[in-house]
């Protein structure tokens, strides 16, 4: 119970870096295990030399880089009964795409999302774990070199080649996002 | 290799990285070189665009759903670990009593408690289950949508104590069913659609698009559509978007599907498929402003020589009407 205790402080940290890593639920999950079952077997012979916290986020980053993502199918159970297609709120897609007003922001956004995960995918460990600390997490880049112990003329080489791939792979996304934009500022004028 | 140095300056002040001597040298250069401030350009479009991303913080719901899974893990990995130390205990301390002080006695204590190891995982690995000889014939049954014996799977306890002679824990209950029915069953349509989505391979995909198509269905329910533009727009496989496109047919042209064919002739990577985008509308479709626009855009713009002939084609054909 003690151990729970402490990790309660840092554990949503965990999970957002391993979500922010991998954009996946599952896999951050599976991430999140991992890294408190090897703290846990390694605390009684942690010396307290560096802080708790360093030390922790520092397993994090190692288990991200190493992690294999399981090929979880999306196995859900489903009532006949429910309807497919169902957003956070109930209402099926079909619906909300119908009634809400801000129908193309909202189908931009899951395209967005859709489109960044699949382009973070095609990264390689090391640059998805730097690009997704530094954009998602706000670490700075010396930051990033002490939990990924390497010097930080590495991590900007890994930010760098990460930057440029999703530049190239979300240009269409990117004159569609300025489009949007204009479009609902637009809209907002009328 | 000049450039490549401003440009990764540039990367550096977006996240405030730089020191005020290389900003000042970057704005230098950058009110000389026009290369340089498109990619400036370009760099904040991705951060625009990554902006319009949902959020991913992980939620309240998540989060409970990984301590709750963590703390089965921590339970058993402490049962795990009490339950080695009292057998190792019991091994080296009672069966070798008398023999510790000699060399080797714990090797020998480690030995004898894997072999007895070895014989629970084997019996339990291979001896009959009772269930087996009581499960149903279920391609025999008489009911199309007959059911399996049901699995459990994913078990998660929130208390494994049995000292007070309860226990507490969550389980998923599987059931494999096996369904042989009309394509014009809502059930079935259902399943289908649920199949086209998150089918496990792009064949279980393809087949369910398959199913889903064709003269003899009667009517389709609208979720089955939904399913459609959705495996059109996002799925992985080429195939399976393509053929998604195609069952598209089947419905009336609506608001959805023309946002859908749009979609793929703005931003599909596969240049047959925005072909066949731009083959999927009819004439007086061709005629409405969205579409003219996104196609001549495409005449002008596309990456694929084709499609610029063909847009200009139809456009052509549209103004001469």
């Amino acid at each position: 119970m003690a151990f729970e205790q402490l990790i309660r402080q840092y554990d949503k940290k965990v999970l957002a870096i391993a979500l922010s890593y991998c954009k996946d639920a599952e896999a951050a999950k599976d991430i999140y295990q991992e890294v408190f079952l090897r703290v846990y077997k390694a605390i009684p012979t942690f010396r307290f030399q560096s802080q708790f916290s360093t030390w922790l986020y520092r397993v994090t980053a190692n288990v991200c880089l190493t992690h294999r993502a399981r090929r979880r199918e999306d196995y859900k159970m489903r009532s006949l009964d429910e309807p497919l297609n169902q957003g956070a709120d109930g209402r099926s897609i079909g619906e909300t795409l119908t009634s809400d007003d801000r129908l193309e922001e909202k189908t931009f956004q899951v395209e967005v999302s859709e489109r960044v995960r699949k382009a973070m995918g095609s990264l390689s460990p090391q640059q998805r774990l730097v690009f997704s600390l530094r954009h998602y997490q706000g670490y700075k880049l010396k930051e990033i070199a002490s939990l990924m112990n390497c010097a930080e003329g590495t991590v900007k080489k890994y930010l760098f080649t990460a930057t440029e791939r999703m530049r190239e792979l979300m240009k269409d996304v990117a004159a569609e996002s300025e489009g949007c934009r204009v479009g609902l500022g637009k809209g907002l004028l009328q | 290799m000049k450039h490549e140095k401003y440009q990764q300056w540039i990367q550096l002040q977006h996240y405030g990285e730089l020191c005020e001597e290389e900003s000042i040298l970057l704005t230098a250069h950058l009110n000389r070189c026009e290369e340089c401030r498109a990619y400036l350009k370009e760099l904040r479009k991705l951060h625009q665009a990554l902006a319009a991303e949902a959020e991913p913080e992980p939620d309240e719901e998540l989060l409970a759903a990984a301590r709750l899974e963590l703390r089965e893990r921590l339970t058993a990995e402490r049962g795990r670990q009490s339950f080695w130390s009292r057998l190792r205990g019991a091994v080296s301390g009672n069966l070798l009593a008398g023999w510790q002080g000699l060399p080797y006695a714990k090797g020998f204590a480690s030995a004898a408690v894997l072999i007895v190891l070895g014989f629970l995982v084997g019996y339990a690995t291979f001896a009959p289950s009772v269930g087996q000889q009581e499960q149903v014939d279920v391609a025999s049954s008489s009911d199309p949508w007959a059911r399996g014996e049901m699995e459990i799977a994913n078990v998660r306890f929130l208390d494994a104590d049995a000292s007070d002679g309860n226990v507490e824990f969550y389980f998923d209950a599987v059931v494999p069913m096996h369904v042989r029915g009309s394509v014009n069953d809502a059930r079935v349509q259902k399943v289908l659609s649920h199949a086209l989505i998150r089918g496990q391979n792009a064949g279980v995909r393809l087949r369910a698009i398959s199913a889903l198509s064709g003269d003899h269905l009667e009517e389709l329910d609208h979720e089955v559509k939904s399913s459609l533009i959705r495996a059109v727009k996002l799925d992985d496989n080429d195939g399976v978007r393509m053929e998604a496109l195609t069952a598209l047919k089947q419905f009336d042209y609506d608001e959805q599907i023309k946002e859908a064919l749009l979609h793929v002739l703005n931003n599909d990577p596969n240049p047959g498929l925005r072909i066949a985008a731009i083959n999927s509308f009819q004439n007086e479709q061709l005629k409405d402003p969205d579409v003219i626009g996104v196609l001549q855009d495409k005449s002008e713009s596309d990456g694929n020589g084709y499609i610029r002939v063909r847009s200009r084609a139809v456009l052509q054909e549209v103004r001469q009407q």
